[in-house]
């Protein structure tokens, strides 16, 4: 018996415009509205609408026996209701099959985990509402941002009531050991993990249009193929991945939809296969444990923070972001506190990152600026503008940021603005 | 290869392009004659205050493979009509003074262009006892030469393009010049342009194909430099200007963006290295503004100097309207100064970790000064990231492609 477990991660963030030092202190417009709009409008063009056409008619042809998980972060929400409402509508569809099962996870695709778990929480909350209210599902199964994990989040978030949670299948975690089966933390005992399979779900959305690979082209038979062996040495095959593999990562001259066409009936041809959401896929028994120190991801080769906060930049942001918590929320302002927390979607940092850029690699990062420095500045600057905004609203806690600030040495902040 | 002067006999750029060129190419088993004009041992002549023929000896060239040839001649890199005709004028006047009282008539020619085709009959008849596979020229002067090689051996020429008149001259070239740079450009057997920018400057002004030509970006020359603690003006941010201060370079962006960020930002002093015709316009502007406190012209500083300059200052900003390439980012990231770079130049092309601006949007420049001076961390990061980058590149690889291109030539041409 295979079962097939497919999950899609859908999230698209409120860019930063371009907010210079000039700024500071007199526009509080922070998002680049257009650019979000742009964005938004393409890929649902290219991929969301399309591909929600595809699984729904899959769903149809197959009866009920074709089923897909997603993860659709309160953000990636928000900006389909506001500029693309029929891509909002097309998954209400699919939500309205029964075959389609919604994960849980933060609001604003943040790193909120790593800085503050009372902020975690609250953006898990905020999320759940959310999917409550478009798709009336109360998600069972938590997936980190950019399936970030360890042990310590496993067991966090098993306090939280979830009953499952899914994880990236690395290699410096699992050993010689599959990530077709269902394995528990050290730290967590019965909470089950889900392991994506990254061989095979890279297949699909890295490879699959990579002429230079051996296997080049991906045919559905070929894959289900190499799916089927599995039978008899695992339970079930999770293949994790963005959405917008198909139609915009691949796009759709490469075959990737004649691909998710064809492949379902050819999977459900084999008498021992079946495609299981999530939550179903937890059916199988724990079979393993899994020691996770460190944080791990599925980002680039290393499946680690470094995407994030592998430079001063990043580190710095994400420190000075967290440190000015306390006094966003405590004005009570609800803009303010929403504008902040929109900061706290991961891509921002994921812009500032330099890893590849050296090599003149810039295609390995998507990005909306033209290079790691432009992110950096326009979020400092923006934080900066939080920062003036702070101090209007509350004398009494300017007061407690500007001590704070200086006491950890922080001197990024311009010397007009303390 | 038929080029210009060499270190320490060099007038600019072009030198220290080719002398990092053949060391690089003596690392391979190709075999190079380098033939370079070569001006009388005793005269000499300043423009600007870039030498423009040198009295020192050439250097002793110890290089594997690679032949130094000279060819006495009064016309130097990126000399216009006019400048020739006031070098011929001195040339003939401290001739007629010389102790030994005997005027050389006839030795230069009287013009620029005849003294091009006197110094191509010279090349010609090294070209005659020598055994090569290509030619390679740089710039339009030494055309005429590297034709009368091709034309002795029948082997193909490839043209190494580092700026056009466009550029030199800003539109006041001559006729003949522009006809003669489009000459050589459309009966070369190829064309190297060192960026994209040159490369769309030769297509776009004089309607070459874009298929005949090969961008080989130039590449840092890496020494190797102590980091020295500088202690100028402690309590103040520095930005830095550092080049020729004419009209292409931009010095009135930057001075612009120096009145915006001193309006934010009291502290900061722009310090302005190097000479040139705007040299003047440049402090009268700063003044105008009422900045002029702020601002400090040191005029032309050796390599030394300008080092320590470097590690002193917090940015480095290059405004330049017009940069074939511009090679002063390198240096720059190498002593761990971020770069502020104009988009209009060849290096822009290549560099990533320096920030990229419009020249003439000298808001967005000034906001990009004030955040690499507000932000610690991205500056670390930039320099730290950027002096790798530079380390990494090598002439090397600039060989590496020119050798490959030769081989196309080659071939296509038998």
């Amino acid at each position: 018996m295979v079962s097939v477990c497919f999950y899609f991660q859908v999230h698209q963030p409120f860019r930063l415009r371009e907010y210079r030092v000039f700024d500071i202190g007199r526009a509080h417009d922070y998002f680049d509205e257009k650019k979000n709009r742009e964005v938004a409008q393409k890929v649902a063009n290219k991929s969301y609408l399309p591909t929600n056409k595809v699984l729904l008619d899959l769903i149809q042809m197959h009866k009920g026996a074709f089923k897909v998980s997603f993860s659709i972060s309160g953000v990636a929400l928000e900006q389909f209701e506001a500029y693309a409402p029929e891509v909002l509508e097309s998954f209400k569809k699919l939500a309205e099959t029964g075959c389609v099962e919604f994960l849980s996870e933060t609001y604003y695709h943040s790193l909120s985990f790593i800085y503050s778990r009372d902020e975690f929480v609250k953006q898990i909350n905020k999320h759940a509402a959310l999917i409550k209210k478009h798709f009336n599902q109360t998600p069972t199964v938590f997936r980190n941002t950019e399936l970030i994990f360890n042990n310590e989040l496993a067991n966090f978030v098993k306090g939280l009531g979830f009953k499952g949670i899914i994880a990236e299948g690395a290699d410096h975690v699992l050993g010689w050991r599959s990530p077709n089966f269902i394995y528990e933390a050290v730290t967590a005992h019965d909470f089950k993990v889900l392991l994506k399979n990254y061989k095979l779900s890279d297949d699909i959305a890295f490879r699959f249009s990579n002429k230079g690979w051996e296997e080049h082209p991906l045919t559905a038979e070929k894959f289900v193929h190499w799916l089927n062996q599995i039978n008899g040495n695992g339970d079930l095959v999770n293949l994790f991945m963005d959405y917008e593999t198909f139609g915009e990562h691949q796009w759709e001259d490469t075959g990737i939809f004649d691909f998710l066409r064809a492949m379902p009936g050819m999977v459900l041809s084999h008498p021992d296969n079946e495609f299981v959401t999530v939550s179903q896929a937890l059916k199988y028994p724990i079979r393993g444990e899994i020691d996770v120190h460190s944080f791990m991801s599925w980002a680039d080769m290393e499946r680690d923070l470094t995407a994030w906060t592998g430079n001063a930049m990043q580190q710095t942001a994400l420190r000075e972001l967290f440190l000015i918590e306390k006094a966003v929320k405590e004005t009570g302002d609800e803009q303010l506190i929403e504008d902040w927390r929109r900061l706290s979607t991961s891509d921002h940092f994921y812009y500032m990152c330099t890893k590849w850029f050296s090599d003149g690699d810039v295609h390995k990062y998507f990005s909306p600026y033209e290079s790691p420095y432009d992110a950096y500045m326009f979020f400092m600057n923006t934080l900066n503008d939080v920062l003036e905004r702070i101090k209007l609203l509350n004398e009494k806690y300017s007061n407690q940021v500007q001590k704070g600030v200086e006491r950890r040495g922080v001197t990024e902040h311009l010397a007009r603005s303390l | 290869m038929i080029g210009w002067e060499l270190p320490p006999l060099f007038a600019g750029g072009l030198g220290q392009v080719c002398d990092a060129l053949l060391h690089s190419f003596s690392k391979t088993e190709h075999e190079v004659t380098y033939i370079m004009p070569y001006g009388p041992a005793d005269f000499h002549t300043k423009y600007g205050n870039r030498v423009l023929i040198a009295q020192h000896k050439i250097p002793a060239h110890k290089l594997k493979n690679i032949h130094l040839k000279t060819v006495g001649t009064g016309f130097h890199a990126y000399m216009d009509e006019r400048q020739y005709d006031e070098v011929h004028k001195r040339i003939a006047r401290e001739k007629q003074f010389a102790s030994d009282g005997k005027v050389v008539k006839n030795l230069y020619g009287d013009n620029l262009f005849e003294e091009m085709e006197r110094f191509a009959q010279r090349v010609r008849l090294i070209a005659e006892d020598e055994d090569f596979d290509v030619i390679h020229i740089h710039e339009f002067h030494t055309y005429p030469a590297g034709h009368q090689a091709r034309e002795v051996s029948g082997k193909p020429l490839v043209m190494h393009v580092h700026n056009t008149i466009f550029d030199r001259a800003l539109g006041r070239a001559s006729e003949e010049e522009r006809s003669r740079e489009y000459y050589a450009l459309a009966h070369s057997d190829h064309i190297v342009a060192i960026s994209d920018y040159v490369k769309n400057m030769v297509v776009n002004n004089y309607g070459i194909d874009p298929n005949k030509i090969t961008v080989v970006h130039n590449e840092p020359t890496l020494y190797e430099e102590p980091e020295v603690k500088v202690d100028i003006m402690p309590d103040e941010k520095v930005v830095l200007f550092l080049g020729r201060i004419s009209v292409q370079k931009g010095p009135e962006y930057f001075v612009e963006a120096a009145k915006r960020v001193l309006d934010h930002h009291e502290k900061v002093k722009f310090v302005v290295v190097g000479s040139g015709d705007k040299l003047n316009s440049m402090i009268e502007h700063a003044a105008s503004l009422g900045i002029g406190q702020n601002f400090l012209f040191t005029g032309w500083l050796n390599k030394q100097e300008s080092a320590r300059m470097f590690d002193r200052a917090d940015a480095f900003v290059m405004p330049s309207v017009s940069e074939p390439f511009g090679l002063v980012p390198y240096e720059s990231l190498q002593h761990r100064t971020p770069p502020i770079i104009s988009k209009t130049s060849g290096i822009s092309e290549v560099l990533q970790n320096c920030i990229k601006v419009d020249f003439w949007d000298t808001e967005k420049l000034a906001d990009r000064i004030i955040s690499l001076l507000s932000y610690p961390s991205m500056h670390q990061t930039m320099t730290e990231n950027g002096y790798h980058e530079v380390m990494n590149r090598s002439w090397d690889t600039a060989v590496t492609k020119l050798v490959r291109l030769y081989k196309d030539v080659i071939r296509k041409a038998s």
